[in-house]
């Protein structure tokens, strides 16, 4: 049977809970998120993208006189740690014709001195961790023996790459 | 009955009690920091500071029944030593009430830090975040943080 007290009463109760709802399911506190990521960076540049060297020149009796050039640099960004530089040519050297290549250190790494470049990479400066720094002072050599001949002008891409070490 | 009557009038008290306001947040942060993020390329360091586009979180204060202040932290982690996070109100949303301050950015740490107040209902209050510390001293990896608003 009907019961109108029983009906209000229960209208009045869902009312009640419905009215209760929005701050039930609000409240005064919200959150968001911030995310950032850094990646592995590893820059390297040259401060000009040729060099000319031309081997011309003996003293009589002795090889002939090396050509060296010291008119570049490098400048170099990692935040990464136990990083090394090495070097490469695209193509092998003509026999008796060497290029060599001896890169300044940047602070805290170590300078492997002048070295020959082939194809394969040989390590320019090792122990370099999270730096910038720039004007690091790349010296180029090429020698010559007698035996090589006169060696037609060629070039060579020398490929300089921060990797681990 | 009595019982029922009694509990009816329990949960009318209830909801005609003041309660503090309802705050509802929209939009998270995330960047990418990258070579490009260097300042002039190979031999610079990171730009120390990243900021978000304005209005990448939105607030929105209801259910206020007067004054109010906005309050944030940082929660949780891993998060650099070396960065710090900061906040601004880029907006004043709408609404019916007042809003106030925060219009400078200010640093969220890890204890509440007023952004902002005001009174009663605004909708759509843009915030920007803002990074700074940032260098090649911050080690590669994925940085987070929850950020808690609170309204009181």
């Amino acid at each position: 049977m009907f019961n109108p007290t029983k009906f209000l009463a229960a209208a009045i109760l869902t009312a009640g809970i419905l009215s209760l709802s929005p701050s039930a399911l609000a409240g005064p506190t919200a959150t968001q998120t911030v995310t950032y990521e850094v990646t592995a960076i590893n820059e390297l540049t040259v401060s000009a993208p040729t060099v000319s060297l031309t081997v011309n020149a003996a003293t009589a009796g002795s090889a002939p006189t090396s050509a060296t050039d010291a008119s570049t640099s490098y400048a170099i960004t990692t935040n990464e740690s136990a990083r090394k530089i090495t070097g490469s040519i695209n193509t092998n050297m003509p026999a008796g014709v060497t290029l060599s290549a001896s890169l300044a250190a940047p602070t805290g790494g170590t300078s492997g001195g002048a070295l020959a470049l082939s194809t394969t990479a040989v390590d320019l400066v090792t122990g370099i961790a999270t730096l910038n720094e720039t004007g690091k002072t790349i010296t180029y050599s090429l020698a010559a023996t007698a035996a090589a001949g006169v060696v037609t002008s060629a070039s060579k891409t020398v490929t300089l790459t921060v990797t681990a070490q | 009955m009595k019982t029922l009557f009694r509990n009816i009038l329990s949960l009318l008290a209830l909801s005609s009690t003041d309660h503090a306001a309802d705050l509802v947040s929209n939009g998270d942060w995330a960047e990418t920091i990258t070579a490009s993020n260097l300042v002039s390329g190979a031999g610079s360091n990171l730009q120390s500071q990243l900021q978000s586009m304005a209005g990448v979180t939105a607030l929105t204060i209801s259910n206020a029944p007067g004054s109010w202040t906005l309050r944030a932290r940082r929660s949780g982690g891993p998060w650099s030593g070396a960065v710090s996070l900061f906040v601004k109100r880029t907006s004043a949303g709408s609404g019916s009430g007042s809003i106030a301050g925060g219009d400078s950015f200010v640093e969220v740490t890890g204890s509440d830090v007023e952004i902002f107040n005001g009174s009663e209902a605004r909708s759509n209050v843009a915030l920007q975040f803002k990074l700074t510390g940032l260098s090649v001293g911050v080690s590669p990896a994925s940085y987070l943080s929850s950020i808690v608003f609170t309204v009181q």
